[in-house]
């Protein structure tokens, strides 16, 4: 469970991913060019992927404070499909260093398959 | 520029693991995976063709990527599973599936394929997957496919007596 302090991020994995690898080691920046992985703040929104992809769900934990830096420097960028603010991100690859580092600092991630 | 609401006539271009690229006369087209369909989890490269035609649903603009954002699925709603649900007596005790336990919700499956969500309860710790509950609906958004339920006594009973139907009863 998540403390008050943390932003949780929801992700559906597409089918053939290391889901459960990518919640402890991180996102590989050479498995998601272009825009790079998409995370949201809306367990639904996720799950509404997950019943397309059927490959589980991914639960990552990050402290408050860090993730309003990681959307300051433009490592989270709002992801314009989704149409209220702080919805949707992606991470594009060249930031996804400093994400998985980000990602480590909150309570344990998860995947729920 | 496109009118929000309105129904655009658009072709595949493209066909992603995540969405659907079109084009149309206004501009180019995306209908995410969610907005497809209501019930087909089939990947969209076997149930979408190159070159097919669909009326979408316009629901915004991407001002950023300069995209019309659709849904498809909306213009469906005889296979709306929300919308089944809506039509329920208020008070009809439906039995959830347990998909994922997170935090302070329990997410569940209904027989007719809809999720909900269900607040944890005091006793939810032995809660596990698969699980079943009883549950009454809370509230539904039927366009957005949103759907928020709360358990009830193993042994309740609706004032009217109904029950949801089991889904081969039941045409979605």
């Amino acid at each position: 469970m998540a403390s008050a302090d943390e932003v949780i991020l929801w992700k559906a994995p597409q089918p053939g991913r290391d889901s459960a690898r990518e919640v402890i080691e991180g996102f590989d920046p050479q498995k998601y060019p272009g825009n790079g992985p998409y995370f949201t703040t809306v367990r639904e929104i996720a799950e509404d992927y997950e019943k397309h992809y059927q490959a589980g769900l991914q639960v990552i934990r990050i402290p408050r404070a860090v993730f309003r830096d990681l959307i300051r420097n433009g490592i989270l960028v709002l992801d314009p499909l989704y149409p209220d603010d702080n919805e949707s991100y992606h991470v594009p690859p060249g930031g996804l260093p400093l994400f998985n580092e980000a990602m480590q600092q909150g309570t344990p991630n998860e995947f729920q398959s | 520029m496109v009118d929000v609401g309105t129904i655009i006539r658009a072709k595949v271009t493209r066909v992603e693991p995540y969405g659907v690229y079109l084009e149309h006369a206004q501009g180019p087209v995306i209908v995410l995976v969610p907005e497809v369909s209501w019930a087909d989890a089939r990947p969209l490269r076997e149930r979408i063709q190159l070159e097919t035609e669909h009326d979408v649903l316009v629901l915004r603009y991407n001002y950023r990527d300069k995209i019309i954002v659709g849904s498809i699925r909306r213009l469906d709603q005889e296979h709306n599973p929300y919308r089944q649900l809506a039509l329920l007596e208020p008070g009809t005790v439906v039995t959830g599936r347990v998909v994922h336990l997170a935090n302070d919700t329990v997410t569940v499956e209904l027989p007719n394929g809809a999720w909900g969500h269900v607040p944890k309860k005091h006793d939810s710790d032995g809660l596990k997957r698969d699980d079943e509950l009883k549950l009454t609906i809370s509230s539904v958004e039927v366009d957005e496919g949103r759907l928020y339920l709360q358990q009830v006594g193993p042994d309740a009973r609706p004032a009217n007596g109904s029950t949801m139907r089991h889904p081969a009863a039941t045409k979605v």
